[in-house]
């Protein structure tokens, strides 16, 4: 069974989505971070931070693109990151701009969520984002995620002074969200 | 009244040196401290730390990059008080900052003073908006301190570990550079 969802799926990265990934990074309106500037981003960075990942099964991270189930085209990707054995992981998603506002991203998010959740078996998976990024705090609030902490005044961008927003979902919100699955990991508390 | 930006007449902050390591294996293996050392990321809060561990965080500390690591101590004594910590390695408008004071010193302004040192150094020579620090919910003393001392909560990370049977969570609390400014 592959990761996949009403819309897209989840599959590895490979090296044909690195030029399709410096693309998004060097686009401000699609990168996440303001730590990633400047937007000069070349192929071979990319390359190498490709060719840079080792097998092992002792990974802290994900890193998936994601593809239309209909057109397989590359829709964007989709990571965890600072993954707790068992415990907690943060997660993060770029979809390319032509594909906005098509329920891609929500899908992707459902989809990562459900295999951190029920093949992971996270206690908590954590967003980072920012005050004014309304879609992405919407597109969280879709999931389950509430803003849990605010920390004032974190960040400059685009010329204005903004907020992190600390956004999470426990296991048992996203159970409850869930009745199709049953949760039949045992508490741990 | 020292004019150093590291020292007051009370304390000074000093680099860690070389034969630190069993005062250092002493002090983070306090049982009182359970929950509130301030190690660097992947370190234990809760489980008694090894010879080894305690050498790896020592020489993290030493070789501090993007932030701070330092030994406070007695300027009349020159007695190891505890450690501070200011960390802007995700980015320097946004520093935190954490300061840990070993048990038989608590209470005595030694916090307070260092505290208020790192906070001077911190919005006079850095490029800060803000400074934040990140205190466990089971922490009353840490977080009746610093909201004594100028922070405010800002909410929580919630579910960061689990101590004694229970998930905890983390409250996280920031001072704004025109607050500071504000209260000088």
């Amino acid at each position: 069974m592959g990761l996949e969802g009403k819309l897209v799926y989840l599959r590895e990265e490979m090296e044909e989505d690195i030029e399709k990934q410096k693309d998004l990074r060097n686009d401000l309106s699609t990168q996440g971070w303001n730590k990633a500037l400047p937007p000069d981003y070349t192929l071979s960075m990319y390359k190498e931070r490709f060719e840079k990942r080792k097998f092992s099964f002792d990974r802290t991270d994900g890193r998936f693109t994601v593809i239309s189930k209909d057109t397989d085209e590359y829709v964007g990707h989709i990571s965890y990151s600072d993954y707790e054995d068992r415990f907690s992981a943060a997660i993060g998603v770029v979809i390319d701009k032509s594909f906005w506002g098509k329920g891609m991203a929500y899908d992707a998010q459902e989809v990562l969520l459900k295999f951190l959740f029920l093949e992971l078996g996270v206690q908590v998976v954590r967003i980072w984002t920012e005050s004014g990024k309304e879609h992405a705090v919407d597109l969280a609030k879709r999931s389950g995620f509430k803003i849990s902490g605010k920390l004032r005044n974190t960040i400059y961008k685009g010329g204005t002074i903004k907020s992190t927003l600390i956004i999470d979902l426990l296991r048992e919100e996203y159970f409850a969200l869930h009745p199709e699955f049953e949760d039949k990991l045992p508490s741990i508390e | 009244m020292s004019s150093s930006l590291f020292e007051t007449d009370l304390i000074r902050f000093r680099p860690f040196k070389k034969d630190d390591i069993d005062l250092l294996d002493e002090y983070l293996n306090h049982p009182e401290l359970m929950g509130r050392k301030n190690l660097p990321w992947g370190f234990s809060e809760y489980i008694p730390l090894s010879r080894p561990q305690i050498e790896e965080i020592h020489k993290k500390w030493i070789e501090k990059k993007k932030g701070i690591a330092l030994a406070i101590e007695e300027v009349s004594t020159s007695t190891f008080l505890g450690h501070i910590v200011i960390d802007y390695g995700w980015d320097t408008l946004q520093p935190s900052i954490s300061i840990t004071i070993t048990p038989s010193k608590q209470k005595k302004r030694f916090g307070t003073e260092a505290l208020h040192l790192g906070i001077n150094y911190i919005f006079n020579s850095l490029p800060a908006m803000q400074i934040n620090c990140w205190i466990s919910e089971s922490n009353a003393i840490g977080l009746q301190f610093a909201e004594k001392n100028g922070f405010k909560q800002g909410g929580r990370m919630r579910r960061v570990g689990m101590a004694q049977g229970k998930f905890y969570d983390l409250i996280v609390c920031d001072m704004l550079k025109t607050e500071w400014r504000g209260n000088q």
